[in-house]
């Protein structure tokens, strides 16, 4: 079974505690065992050593080694004591228990007169020593000296720590063992909700989450914080799901508007005529146009068609605003537009009558701009009105590119009986016009810029004399160049003729 | 009684009980006397010995006719040479067995321990008589009231071989002795006469008692030859000074080895003997051995031949509840010649104090024995300061299988 990380946590912890508790208890218990063994084993040699020194002064004045040796041999048999020896007044010394002889360490050790002396000694190849030295008959008749093995004593410090430490690690097992419960306890249902939480997260809601159950049971069943954190993990799938069964309605919804929208656009781009060339018998004009939409539905329209045998018109505007109303508003105006071009011969009044149409109970307060031609194709002659909207170039037969006069009227759908002016220019063979809308001029760069009407007379500048299908497919692909990437937020729609006398 | 019991098993029963009932049977006038020695260990032959030795003549006493018509009988335990044992027996003996006297103790460590108590007991007048051991302690006061020696003293032992080696040139003397009072019994009498010539102990080194022959002594052969000495004095048991001689030997040391009469002559012979047949090596070259009785091979004392001659016919058997059947008796031994001396004279004595007498009489008996002739051409006198029956020193060397008196200390001139 894989360690739990929360208990591997824990036993870390556990380890290091218990580390650092039996390093300093034995370190203390060490020390202080020691000090107390030691202060006792002085006092227990202190004590040996004068009673030695007691019973044997009568030997020692007679010299008497053989009664004397007989005495120590007996203190050998006290538990600590490794070796007695005696030093006479000569300081030669006459009984000791050394086998198979007396250390030279212990033959520079010297006494006090008047008190017992104790002095830490090593002797090689035997070990460390305490030997306690007490005079016999203030030092006249000699010395009494004990050594008392500090190895009893390390083994004494040495089974008790083993003890100590025996106990500890017993303690340990259980702690972790204990640890080891508790945190399972813990980190059970923690690693059960965890892998639910797993779970959900790679679930598509389409159905039903499993296990659920379980963690229902786990939020009644613990009455801790892990019980709290289950409730509140159900609280937010269950949000979850429902909210993201919201999403999927709403985005149902929206897909469903959408697809509706691009059908309207499919619509709206169907009333314009898209087949060029649009009169192939006729050989006195070209005519070409072309609509980018934007990804919304957008108002730019163009149109245009032949009144007679003479005379053929063509418009381009632009609905303000975005969107199916604008959209709307283009099919209207553009409707109206034909009925009312076919109904008078001039333009202005063409536009002034089209505007009152579009005033009438207009109360979305919509307006478009609009620019109305009639090309005399006999002649060459081009009757013109502008209706707010940007002014077409003239492209002239010497490579001059310039916009057209203006006439000055404003938008359509404004206000009512507002007057239009006409202006009436000759085209010669070979001389065009460029018809566009602000999608064209306003469409920007990633840093914002406008591609602007100087850019566009430059790009026109380029192509003069070339035909319309030319013209435009240059313009676009200027314009496309310029956005390079950026989204197309307007629609771009343009509009070129060339006449072409015959 | 009890001993007897716990060490006996089922199967033996009936020796057990025809022991108890015919030879060992205590009778209410008997005069029974107390031994503690070592029957077992690596000393066990010093005490099986003296007992023989002792036995044989008393033996032959109770034959004909006892002392006074009262048979002597030996009660004896072991102590296995250790001071403890020996102290519990003491107060044994005289507590629970009531005995007249104490005899034939062996060792310095366990008589010197056993000296205070005779001191405690001194209402009940228990004296210890002829103990094998020549320590000072029960020569000198406060103890020498309680104790009667027959022996030479170690002291005299030790002087005399000084004296012999210092007269042939050969001074410096180192000493290897017990570590206990009778080694350092040994060790101060050879110290104090080297004083005599202002000479110093050219070196020492200790063993500890109880040591086998098997145990190696390497490291104080090492220490002592470091020394370089001209001669070395062992104060030891024969176990110890024959592993002794033997690691010397094989470390190519030819010194003469003194031993002391304690060590038991003849064991340290057999020891040295047993194992130069093992290593095809003579170790029994240079040795000299200071007997505090005369040669038991010197027939012409006349304690010589009864000795052997009670030997021969008595051959006294090692107590029974004490040794095991393992044990091989010696036919003849200084060991248990002393034991016979020791029996004689204490008969003698006992003889002398007589029927009626309390155990009191019987040291004013003994302070009254002037020139007692014992056999073996010194007589034996004691008095109210004199507790020591015997004065004289024998040294003997190797020669063959047998320990012969020294003729010519010149040999080991230099």
């Amino acid at each position: 079974m894989k360690m739990s990380k929360l208990f591997y946590k824990t036993l870390v912890i556990v380890v290091l505690l218990f580390g650092i508790i039996a390093t300093t208890t034995s370190v203390l218990s060490g020390w202080n065992l020691y000090r107390h063994l030691t202060a006792q084993y002085r006092s227990k040699g202190t004590a040996l050593a004068k009673s030695i020194a007691d019973s044997s002064v009568e030997m020692l004045l007679n010299s008497d080694a053989a009664t004397v040796q007989a005495i120590v041999d007996q203190f050998l048999d006290i538990e600590g004591v490794s070796y007695v020896f005696v030093v006479d007044a000569q300081g030669v010394i006459i009984a000791h228990t050394f086998v198979p002889r007396i250390p030279t360490e212990l033959l520079q050790i010297h006494g006090n007169k008047h008190t017992t002396a104790i002095q830490d000694i090593h002797i090689n190849s035997m070990g460390d020593f305490i030997d306690v030295a007490a005079p016999v008959l203030v030092g006249v008749a000699g010395y009494v000296h004990i050594g008392l093995n500090k190895e009893t004593i390390r083994v004494a410090i040495r089974s008790a720590i083993i003890g100590q430490q025996s106990l500890m690690f017993a303690i340990f097992l259980i702690s972790v063992l204990v640890a080891y419960l508790l945190v399972n306890r813990v980190s059970l249902p923690l690693n059960q909700l965890t892998a639910h939480v797993k779970q959900l997260a790679s679930h598509d809601f389409s159905t039903p989450v499993t296990g659920q159950a379980d963690i229902a049971q786990l939020a009644q069943n613990s009455k801790d914080e892990i019980g709290e954190l289950a409730a509140s993990f159900l609280s937010m799938e269950r949000a979850l799901q429902h909210s993201i069964e919201n999403l999927k309605a709403t985005t149902a919804a929206k897909e469903r508007i959408e697809s509706e929208l691009k059908i309207a656009r499919d619509i709206q781009m169907s009333i314009l005529p898209r087949i060029f060339p649009p009169f192939p018998k006729r050989s006195e004009f070209d005519l070409y146009a072309t609509i980018e939409p934007a990804r919304e539905v957008g108002g730019d329209f163009y149109d245009f068609f032949l009144i007679d045998d003479d005379r053929l018109c063509f418009t381009i505007g632009d609905v303000s605003g975005k969107g199916v109303p604008a959209s709307l508003f283009m099919a209207v105006t553009k409707t109206l537009w034909r009925v009312t071009a076919n109904k008078y011969a001039r333009p202005d009044r063409v536009l002034a009558d089209l505007n009152n149409e579009l005033c009438r109970d207009n109360d979305s307060g919509m307006f478009v701009t609009v620019f109305y031609g009639i090309l005399h194709l006999s002649t060459g002659e081009l009757e013109y009105s502008n209706g707010g909207h940007n002014l077409p170039y003239l492209l002239s037969r010497h490579g001059k590119v310039q916009p057209l006069e203006n006439t000055g009227g404003m938008a359509l759908g404004v206000m009512e009986e507002v007057t239009y002016r006409a202006k009436t220019i000759a085209l010669r063979a070979g001389e065009g016009l460029f018809l566009y809308t602000d999608g064209v001029t306003e469409a920007m760069d990633i840093a914002d810029n406008l591609f602007s009407e100087l850019r566009l007379q430059e790009c026109l500048q380029r192509v003069n004399g070339a035909a319309p299908t030319e013209v435009i497919r240059n313009a676009l692909e200027a314009v496309k160049r310029f956005a390079a990437g950026a989204e197309q937020n307007d629609d771009i729609t343009t509009l070129a003729i060339r006449y072409l006398r015959q | 009684m009890r001993k007897i019991l716990v060490t006996s098993r089922y199967r033996h029963w009936l020796c057990v009980l025809l022991f108890l009932c015919v030879p060992r049977l205590v009778h209410a006038d008997d005069l029974v006397i107390g031994m503690s020695a070592a029957f077992s260990g690596s000393s066990a032959a010093l005490g099986i010995e003296l007992y023989r030795g002792s036995m044989s003549y008393i033996a032959h006493v109770n034959s004909t006719g006892g002392i006074n018509g009262r048979k002597l009988v030996i009660k004896a335990y072991d102590d296995r040479y250790d001071p403890i044992s020996a102290v519990e027996n003491t107060i044994t003996l005289i507590e629970r067995d009531r005995v007249f006297l104490l005899f034939d103790y062996v060792g310095t460590p366990t008589v010197t321990r056993v000296l205070p108590l005779l001191k405690r007991y001194s209402a009940q007048s228990v004296s210890l008589f002829f103990p094998y051991t020549g320590a000072q302690p029960q020569r000198e006061p406060p103890y020498d009231a309680f104790v009667f020696n027959l022996r030479a003293s170690y002291r005299q032992e030790t002087a005399g071989l000084v004296e012999h080696f210092v007269q042939i040139g050969r001074k410096r003397i180192a000493v290897l002795y017990q570590a206990d009072a009778y080694g350092r019994s040994g060790w101060d009498g050879v110290r104090r006469a080297l004083k005599k010539y202002a000479l110093e102990m050219a070196g020492e080194a200790t063993y500890r008692r109880g040591a086998t022959s098997a145990q190696s002594f390497r490291e104080q052969v090492d220490i002592l030859r470091h020394s370089n000495p001209d001669v070395v004095v062992v104060i030891g048991a024969y176990a110890a000074s024959a592993a002794f001689i033997r690691d010397a030997r094989e470390a190519n040391w030819d010194v003469p080895i003194a031993n002391l009469s304690f060590v038991g002559s003849v064991q340290m012979l057999q020891l040295l003997r047993e194992s130069s047949q093992a290593q095809g090596k003579d170790y029994t070259t240079n040795l000299i051995n200071a007997q505090v009785v005369p040669s038991y091979e010197d027939t012409t004392f006349s304690a010589v031949q009864q000795y052997r001659d009670l030997m021969d016919r008595y051959d006294p058997r090692p107590p029974a509840d004490l040794v095991g059947e393992a044990y091989q008796p010696l036919h003849y031994s200084f060991v248990s010649f002393e034991g016979f001396l020791n029996a004689k004279l204490l008969v003698e004595i006992l003889r002398r104090t007589g029927t009626t007498a309390d155990k009191a009489a019987v040291k004013a008996t003994v302070e009254k024995l002037g020139g007692y002739d014992i056999g073996i051409g010194t007589v034996v006198s004691f008095g109210p300061d004199k507790h020591q029956g015997l004065d004289t020193v024998y040294y003997t060397t190797v020669q063959g299988d047998h320990f012969i008196p020294i003729s010519d200390w010149q040999r080991w001139q230099r």
